[in-house]
């Protein structure tokens, strides 16, 4: 069975089509590399996977259920986690961030950042755990962003340019720990502009142009 | 849930505030003019009338024409005022009941000791006046509507003329900005005598009395209780037992007795209450 | 020259001996500002927070209204609750007007769209990604608005203090819906206005004294408040 599965979604901002996919197919347990220029659809697309763009039309499904948007989704995006290309931190620690989907969950404050702490290792930036979030930089917030995706334990992480803004030794690291995630059966949906850098960890690969699928990628 | 409870709270507060104290005694709502207030005269008048009926006076001071607007509209329920044509009008129409003449003063048109109009000892205030309007001089109107600016209207229609233009200022405030404008402009104006006296004696305004003592120029107060019958919620009652209070023999000792630096403002009406004036 | 430093001896003297007439207004200042603040926080954030968080028909046109509602001048808002109170007015059998409580519901007009505009700019300015953050951490949408509540705390709390600051220093309404009376609707403002009439500077001068200090103290208050 796939884990996701797209069927005639459209969405339009201002009129303009950003997004018109016929069908997607996602396999469980993938990582599946979305690429294609700016402004070709990926964010539009992981959003609307994620449960927080309600396509114009179109159906949406996750492991066989339709994805529910709005207040009563909470369902699907605990099972979905998206990270942001330009990730944003809340005030306060790191741990504190990172701690924020168990505590959402309703865990208790300590079971939530011991969870939090494990994540942060996986992701490999434990010794950032008890700084100020607004004090990290681009590449160590996008890092501590996967943690936190990582510590809701979303069987899904949709990743948004996760190489993008982090310098050049760092995007070897994070492609490694993407590769490592995958491997312990988290399904990967990620969009790149740079397919080179995707192509070592991506089973699959999908071109989008104008906001359709590149039937040529 | 939150949200709702911060509401409750809010509400709770409201009424905490609107709420007024227990046991507080009842309140008479008197509308006056400016000038009883600011001299301390009701200062000096209240304690005792207060103290006697278990009562507080709350004192609203503004021109007699708001004055007579807020009981036209049962906002008060006495006024204090001094304008004896609106006050009669105010009584014709039934918007009051049972007018009484209080006390009086005078008015005096007050200018700079430099006097460029030359109206210094001229008996005649219509005369006095036509030679301000003539030219050269500046004169300052209170325009607010309030007795002394009622007057003002009325001497210089007895002066027969109109007045306006650069030289006539209509500045729409009170006496005491009206006699500070006065002295910065170097300008005349009417002022009511216990006003100017505060001001003057104080140092606040370096001004003279220029023309007085012409019977157009006396300056009468009148109470009047809010007609019941146009707005039954006025404490009627109490407003007649202040109006009592103010034309007793003791009222009228009290104002008599009241003295600002020394010097006495007002004066008792000498006549005893008449019915029906 | 010496005109002012005697006042400004003469009202710090009233001031550091609690004269009555001064103390008396600073408390009704107090209640009537604390109380309209606090009725206006509870009305003017949820419009805040509804116009920034909300898409929803016709809310471009609120806005709009709000924003103008910011620039109406206090003696307007005076003329309109006067109306509204006066015994010939739809509320006259209230018995509000002239007390403490009308001067609060004529500040809280005033300040309600002074919160409501601050509130939706401060929501605004805060990252719309704030609430996806939260949403796709796996937030209900009831503790992601709480979440960009949190993030925007700081502009919360200014739009609170300017209301207060606002309604703490106005005079037209305090003066046409209290009636500046004495020990029960003078407030240091109106009792400013008065006591200038009278040309009583050294008055003047500690009812401001005490004025600003009550704006001061509020200020550090919610400075230790937001450390904490």
């Amino acid at each position: 069975m796939n884990i996701f599965t797209l069927e005639d979604i459209q969405v339009s901002f201002n009129g303009e089509t950003a997004l018109d996919i016929g069908r997607l197919d996602i396999a469980p347990g993938a990582v599946t590399a979305l690429s294609g220029p700016n402004g070709a659809g990926k964010t539009t697309l992981l959003r609307v996977m994620a449960g927080l763009l309600r396509p114009d039309r179109g159906r949406a499904a996750y492991m066989g259920e339709p994805v529910a948007y709005g207040g009563g989704g909470a369902g699907h995006r605990r099972r979905v986690s998206l990270l942001h290309q330009d990730p944003f931190m809340f005030r306060g620690r790191v741990i504190a961030n990172v701690a924020f989907g168990e505590i959402a969950r309703g865990r208790s404050q300590s079971d939530a950042e011991g969870k939090a702490l494990l994540a942060l290792e996986q992701a490999g930036c434990a010794h950032l755990a008890e700084r100020s979030a607004a004090a990290l930089s681009g590449g160590e917030r996008k890092r501590v962003a996967l943690a936190r995706s990582l510590a809701t334990g979303a069987e899904a992480l949709l990743l948004d340019e996760p190489s993008a803004g982090v310098d050049a030794e760092n995007t070897g690291r994070m492609r490694d720990v993407i590769a490592s995630l995958a491997e312990s059966g988290k399904t990967i949906i990620m969009s790149t502009h740079q397919p080179d850098w995707a192509a070592p960890i991506a089973d699959v690969s999908v071109r989008l142009a104008y906001g359709k699928i590149d039937p040529s990628g | 849930m939150a949200s709702w409870r911060g509401f409750l709270a809010g509400l709770w507060l409201l009424a905490f505030l609107a709420a007024p104290a227990q046991g507080a005694p009842a309140v008479l709502k008197l509308a006056t003019t400016t000038s009883t207030q600011f001299t301390g005269l009701l200062d000096w008048l209240h304690p005792h009338f207060e103290k006697r009926h278990n009562v507080r006076i709350h004192t609203i001071a503004v021109g007699t024409g708001k004055a007579l607007r807020l009981g036209r509209n049962g906002d008060v329920d006495v006024v204090l005022v001094h304008a004896p044509g609106a006050e009669k009008k105010f009584v014709a129409a039934g918007h009051g009941v049972c007018r009484r003449s209080v006390m009086y003063n005078d008015f005096v048109i007050v200018g700079p000791a430099a006097d460029r109009a030359k109206i210094l000892g001229i008996g005649d205030t219509s005369a006095a006046l036509r030679r301000i309007g003539a030219g050269g001089a500046v004169w300052v109107s209170r325009g607010d509507d309030s007795g002394t600016h009622k007057k003002e209207a009325a001497l210089w229609r007895g002066a027969g003329i109109d007045p306006g233009g650069a030289w006539y200022r209509s500045l729409g405030q009170g006496m005491g900005e009206t006699l500070k404008a006065a002295d910065e402009m170097r300008a005349y104006t009417l002022s009511d005598r216990s006003s100017f006296l505060f001001f003057a004696a104080r140092g606040k305004v370096d001004l003279k009395v220029l023309v007085e003592g012409g019977r157009e120029l006396l300056n009468p107060y009148g109470v009047i209780a809010v007609n019941p019958e146009r707005h039954p919620h006025v404490r009627y009652e109490l407003a007649m037992k202040y109006v009592q209070f103010l034309v007793s023999p003791e009222g009228q000792r009290l104002i008599d007795s009241f003295r600002l630096k020394g010097k006495k403002l007002f004066h008792p009406s000498t006549a005893p209450a008449r019915p029906g004036n | 020259m010496e005109f002012l430093l005697d006042g400004i001896r003469e009202g710090i003297l009233l001031v550091l001996r609690a004269d009555p007439d001064v103390m008396a207004a600073s408390w009704v200042t107090v209640r009537v500002s604390f109380g309209a603040t606090a009725v206006a926080g509870l009305i003017g954030l949820p419009i805040g927070w509804a116009l920034a968080s909300r898409r929803f028909r016709g809310r471009g046109a609120a806005i709009s209204v709000i924003q103008t509602l910011l620039g109406v001048p206090t003696v307007v808002i005076g003329l309109v609750v006067y109306g509204l109170l006066s015994r010939r007015g739809p509320l006259g059998f209230a018995d509000l007007l002239f007390s403490p409580t009308a001067i609060v519901i004529g500040l809280v007009i005033l300040s309600v769209p002074i919160v409501s505009v601050f509130t939706m700019t401060a929501i605004s300015s805060v990252d719309q990604r704030a609430r996806e953050t939260a949403l796709t951490l796996g937030a209900s949408s009831r503790l992601a608005a709480w979440m960009v509540l949190r993030e925007a705390r700081f502009g919360l709390i200014a739009a609170i203090l300017g209301a207060f600051g606002r309604v703490s220093s106005e005079v037209g309404i305090a003066m046409m819906l209290g009636g500046n009376i004495k020990g029960y609707t003078r407030t240091l403002t109106t009792g400013i206005a008065l006591e200038s009439m009278k040309g009583e500077f050294g008055f003047g001068i500690a009812l401001g004294v005490v004025l600003m200090a009550i704006i001061f103290l509020t200020n550090i208050g919610t400075r230790i408040l937001q450390k904490s």
